[in-house]
């Protein structure tokens, strides 16, 4: 779990490796033993040839390779453990990753669509770290171990040999430093083409019923279709800056071979064996090549890919709080007082709410009212201390609201696949059955609990309203003693609402109402009415005797039948 | 064998692009000839140089040398480029199929869940391409390392194949095991995306509740299970490579002994003493191919993910086009929950559907517009079966706003005019959108993703939207829920003058008011169609609004 507030992805990664050191060096041992055929076959092979086979002593030469075979026994024993050992460092690692990313979201910004893009582009990039790193951890791994293995193996066949041979290698390392920033620069622009095809057809798949309902499939599969194209052309680019690097590769690959042939009449001059130029060819055709390509690979494509998907991840999870709020006693009472509030989202924008003073006594029911983007749900949080006011004060049972003694319900009700039971007591998770089921059945939810208390619960299946039911059950076992319904009920047909509301206002505690219509307000002891420039608080007679508008919206929402 | 709708699509993949999945074999065919020449060349260069040497022989190892690394680089291009052409097309044909499902099983997949396939398995399958192309090419350079061995001398060959048959088994038990530990792994993945979502979508509630950390844990109870199958298959990997690496370095040293035999009794050179060394290590490619087998094994596990949704049937598209008509709408012993529905919206009318929440306003809807086509019964628009109608006919012909616009692409001027582009402002103003999107930042130019929307104010961009449209049908499921009681007052006003046939679900008896019939669902099917006054009668109806409790006057 990450427990700073400024994490990077970068440092994510690295403190998931150090707690997994042991691993690491147990992973850098068993991967210097696995190198050991690629040390000793060139030399054993030489000597094999040299003493052995063009000697004319066939029983050297047998021994000679028996050695090879006994060092590739060992390294394959030793490969058995490497790979485990990679699992125990990329597996914890994805854990990590994954925890922290999840942190992240749930303490991120709320989005503006949530669709599942977010979740489906995270998961995606927590893979691929544990691809990436997985690559680089095996080759990086691979090449140290058997490149020194090489180079070590062939300045013990004759030094001369690497004066001819590792030059090359030398120049392509060069070559590929160059290349790396253009490479970047497309490896980066192809992956921001992928997010905006990931976040597209996110919100294509969230809106298929709107989309069908428009009969727009076939235009939308071509919009979201332009958004792949444009994918597609920036992986060409990339692949193109890949291929300019396979030139760069194959220096580092077939040089070193050519040059030690060239070499081979000079070599031979200065009395070097045939033995020894077939066992330098041994080492740089199956040991050292391969490991070429295999840094080459791993630099310009896990590595880069790598340092994108960290910088992006770190979007996601430097918003873990430091530390859990401290929880504080629940007050005796919860009597709510407002006084001079003020409140905006920004610190230079016109603020949502000004100067707002009222009393709500303990165990009162108060109804706020007025047009929608007023500042009532604004004025709901603040009420459940989620967020703290720029002005005045703000107070339940004298101090200042901490939620984990108010029951905020907002309009997008939260239910969760799992049982019936796991979703009730939600905000109470020591709450007796007999508790749960009277709950449902004071807000109106008793039919959705006819199937106990084990069933499952399907989000996908509950209508909004019956969402709101479910959490409506929540908020009302809960211990809090002040309870804010944020238009929580405003999918509830007006009959289930007034029994809900009515529900509320015999629970034991204080009730704000953020009302949805207006029979909400006549419900009410006391009506709080926003409407922008200035708020009127009193009860209904009063509000209608001053208020204008307060008197329009109740106007409005009587049915002009009755 | 029989084959599996995820193998049918692998095959498939391979042959859609027919003549590139040549070009890339034909490369991977060629490189595998160009390395099969290098040993042989190696060796004569080998040998002329131990015996004189001879730049001509040197000559011709640089210009293979060259050779092979333009085939290379012609992989490298041609390779991506085929796989993208492929990807583009996957995902293509799985968004259509998608947004051509019925919303019934549409919703058996999260969002979350399809763009994960979308997204990682359609590459999984494109790379079926290369890796086949990849695979036979290495096949041949290996085969043809073994024929090189018989060429230089057969007893080379005898030694290489002693141990082939045990490695062919253990390559088959491997790939046995990895695919259902692929498949269990992206699952429990799916998982915890599916359960992410849900927590996003309901944040306020979390943070309200102080829960966050209680719901981290949730999301990720999965985890461990996720852990334990990813350990699995790097302990299945570790035996492999065990079993492999033990088997490998006995044949190869088998064959240089051999080789090593007759260099000693003068019947090789050391030349090709060298090139036997090398065929012998390309040869074992044959069987070091765990990376290709668990690739494949991974792509077979995307390719079953893609079946998937892929074999959900598409509705059905009609041919029809709709005669001129008033747009009377009929329901012909339709099943809807808990009964049926027998009804005719004439022309031109407003009819409010109510009821209790859960009755099936939502339902009858969805069927009125086929968003969902009904298991009995027909739904017709003015004479004619929904189901016949073609599909831009019927788009033409019906208009929607719901009680949550789930698709508000790109700016406010994009999403109003998403049903239809001309006549945005207009119908702005008649879903008294118009005063609130003008105070945008950007005004109607403002990206939907960045406008700070509330509830209502997405309401009615959806209703706007749905004006903007000019059909025959225009159906509201619960479309002004969210707005205040002084705009909404408006919009009723502007609903009520509309001409076309409108279907609107409500909860509020001002608008049930205004419709010239009402249909009264119960949760048993259609309980009444009468105008509202004639329904007020009786006191369930008017339960349904609450009204009998509101003060009328004051």
């Amino acid at each position: 779990m990450s427990d700073t507030g400024r994490d990077t992805g970068f440092r994510l990664l690295g403190r998931s490796l150090r707690a997994r050191r042991r691993e690491l060096v147990l992973l850098a041992v068993w991967s210097a033993v696995e190198a050991l055929p690629a040390m000793a076959s060139g030399l054993f092979m030489a000597r094999a040839v040299d003493r052995g086979f063009l000697a004319g002593d066939l029983a050297t030469g047998l021994w000679w390779l028996a050695g090879v075979l006994a060092a590739y026994s060992v390294g394959a024993v030793a490969s058995r453990f490497t790979y485990p050992l990679l699992g125990a460092v990329i597996e914890p690692l994805r854990d990590d990753l994954l925890r922290a990313v999840v942190a992240g979201l749930v303490h991120g910004p709320e989005h503006a669509l949530p669709d599942g893009a977010s979740t489906a582009r995270v998961t995606q990039q927590v893979e691929s770290v544990r691809r990436t790193v997985t690559a680089l951890l095996n080759g990086l791994r691979r090449f140290v171990f058997t490149t020194a293995a090489a180079v070590f193996g062939l300045s013990a066949l004759a030094g001369e040999i690497v004066w001819v041979t590792i030059p090359p290698v030398l120049l392509s390392a060069a070559l590929f430093g160059l290349l790396l920033p253009s490479l970047a620069r497309r490896q980066r622009a192809a992956l921001t083409a992928g997010e905006r095809v990931s976040a597209d057809a996110a919100a294509a798949f969230a809106g298929h019923r709107d989309i069908a309902a428009f009969g727009r499939a076939g235009e939308v599969t071509a919009e979201v279709g332009a958004a792949m194209t444009v994918e597609r052309h920036a992986q060409q680019r990339m692949a193109r800056a890949l291929a300019a690097r396979s030139v760069v590769t194959a220096i580092g690959g077939y040089l070193p071979l050519l040059s030690l042939i060239v070499a081979t009449p000079w070599l031979l001059g200065r009395g070097l064996t045939v033995g020894l130029v077939i066992g330098a060819a041994t080492y740089l055709t199956m040991h050292l090549d391969p490991a070429m390509k295999t840094l080459t690979d791993l630099v310009g494509g896990s590595g880069l890919q790598l340092s994108v998907t960290l910088g992006r991840l770190t979007e996601t999870i430097r918003a873990v709080p430091a530390a859990p709020p401290a929880t504080t006693p629940a007050p005796a009472t919860a009597d709510v007082r407002a006084e001079r509030l003020t409140f905006a989202y920004d610190p230079g924008a016109e603020p949502v709410l000004r100067d707002l003073s009222f009393h709500v006594p303990d165990g009162g029911h108060l109804a706020v009212i007025g047009p929608s983007g007023i500042g009532k749900s604004t004025l709901a949080l603040l009420l459940a201390g989620l967020g703290a006011p720029d002005g005045g004060l703000v107070t339940v049972g004298g101090r200042p609201p901490a939620r984990d003694h108010v029951a905020l319900l907002p309009q997008e009700s939260y239910v969760f696949t799992g049982t019936y039971r796991d979703n009730l007591r939600y905000l109470h998770p020591e709450a007796t059955d007999a508790d749960l089921l009277d709950a449902a059945r004071a807000v109106g939810a008793g039919p959705l609990v006819e199937g106990g208390l084990d069933a499952p619960l399907d989000p996908g299946a509950l209508s909004l309203g019956q969402r709101q039911l479910v959490a409506l059950a929540r908020a009302y076992v809960s211990p809090a003693r002040l309870v804010v319904l944020d238009e929580a009920t405003c999918h509830l047909d007006p009959a289930a609402e007034a029994r809900a509301e009515r529900a509320f206002r015999e629970r034991p505690g204080t009730l704000v109402v953020i009302a949805h219509r207006a029979a909400s307000a006549l419900r009410a002891d006391e009506i709080l009415l926003l409407d922008g420039a200035r708020a009127w608080s009193g009860r209904h007679e009063t509000l209608v005797a001053e208020s204008p508008l307060y008197a329009e919206l109740v106007g409005a929402q009587t049915s002009p039948v009755c | 064998m029989p084959r599996t709708p995820a193998d049918r699509l692998l095959i498939e993949t391979v042959t859609a692009n027919p003549a590139w999945s040549v070009v890339l074999l034909l490369l991977d065919l060629s490189r595998s000839a160009a390395a099969l020449a290098l040993p042989a060349l190696l060796a004569a260069a080998v040998d002329a140089q131990t015996t004189g040497g001879d730049l001509g022989t040197v000559g011709l190892l640089a210009g293979l040398v060259a050779v092979l690394i333009l085939l290379d680089i012609a992989s490298l291009l041609v390779s991506p480029w085929h796989v993208n052409t492929l990807v583009l097309g996957l995902r293509r044909d799985l968004l259509g199929h998608v947004l051509r499902l019925g919303v019934r099983d549409r919703a058996a997949f999260s969002t979350g869940d399809l763009t994960t396939r979308l997204l990682t398995n359609t590459g999984e399958v494109a790379s079926v391409v290369p890796l086949a192309a990849g695979w036979i090419g290495s096949l041949l350079m290996s085969g043809g390392a073994l024929v090189a061995l018989a060429l230089i001398d057969w007893r080379l060959c005898v030694a290489f194949a002693v141990g082939a048959p045990v490695v062919t088994l253990i390559i088959r038990f491997f790939v046995g095991r990895a695919s259902p530990l692929m498949t269990d792994y992206m699952t429990v993945q799916g998982s915890i995306a599916g359960r992410l979502t849900e927590v996003l979508t309901g944040l306020r509630s979390v943070r309200a509740a102080g829960a966050e950390r209680r719901e981290i844990d949730r999301v990720l109870t999965g985890l461990p299970e996720l852990h334990r199958a990813g350990r699995a298959s790097w302990a299945l990997q570790g035996r492999l490579n065990l079993h492999a690496s033990l088997v490998l370095p006995l044949i190869q040293v088998a064959v240089v002994a051999t080789a090593g035999y007759t260099l000693l009794a003068g019947e090789l050179t050391p030349g090709q003493f060298a090139a036997a060394t090398a065929y012998a290590g390309m040869a074992f490619g044959l069987f070091n191919q765990a990376n290709a087998f668990m690739a494949l094994a991974q792509a077979r596990a995307g390719a079953r993910r893609l079946a998937e949704v892929l074999t959900v049937g598409a509705t059905a598209r009609g041919a029809r086009e709709l005669p001129a008509g008033p747009g009377e709408l009929t329901f012909r012993g339709v099943s809807v929950p808990g009964g049926y529905a027998d009804l005719t919206v004439p022309g031109g009318a407003m009819a409010a559907v109510v009821g209790e929440s859960g009755a099936g306003k939502s339902t009858l809807l969805q069927l009125a517009g086929r968003l969902l086509d009904p298991d009995e019964g027909e739904v017709l628009l003015d004479g004619v079966p929904l189901r016949d109608l073609s599909p831009p006919a019927l788009a033409d012909a019906v208009s929607w706003a719901f009680e949550r616009p789930a698709y508000l692409p790109g700016t406010v001027a994009d999403a109003i005019g998403f049903g239809s582009p001309g006549g945005v402002r207009e119908a702005a103003r008649l879903a008294r959108a118009d005063t609130f999107v003008r105070r945008l930042p950007a005004g109607y130019d403002t990206p939907c993703a960045d406008a700070p929307l509330s509830g209502g104010e997405r309401q009615r961009l959806g209703l706007a939207r749905a004006l903007a449209r000019p059909a025959r049908l225009l159906i509201l499921d619960d479309a002004v829920s969210s707005v205040d009681s002084v705009t909404e007052l408006h919009i009723s006003h502007a609903l009520a003058a509309h001409p076309a046939t409108r279907l609107v679900a409500t909860h509020r008896a001002s608008l049930a008011a205004r419709a010239d019939l009402v249909v009264w669902l119960d949760g048993t099917g259609v309980r009444a169609v009468a105008p509202h006054a004639d329904l007020l009668e009786q006191a369930d109806y008017r339960g349904l609004f609450g009204a009998e409790r509101e003060p009328i006057h004051v």
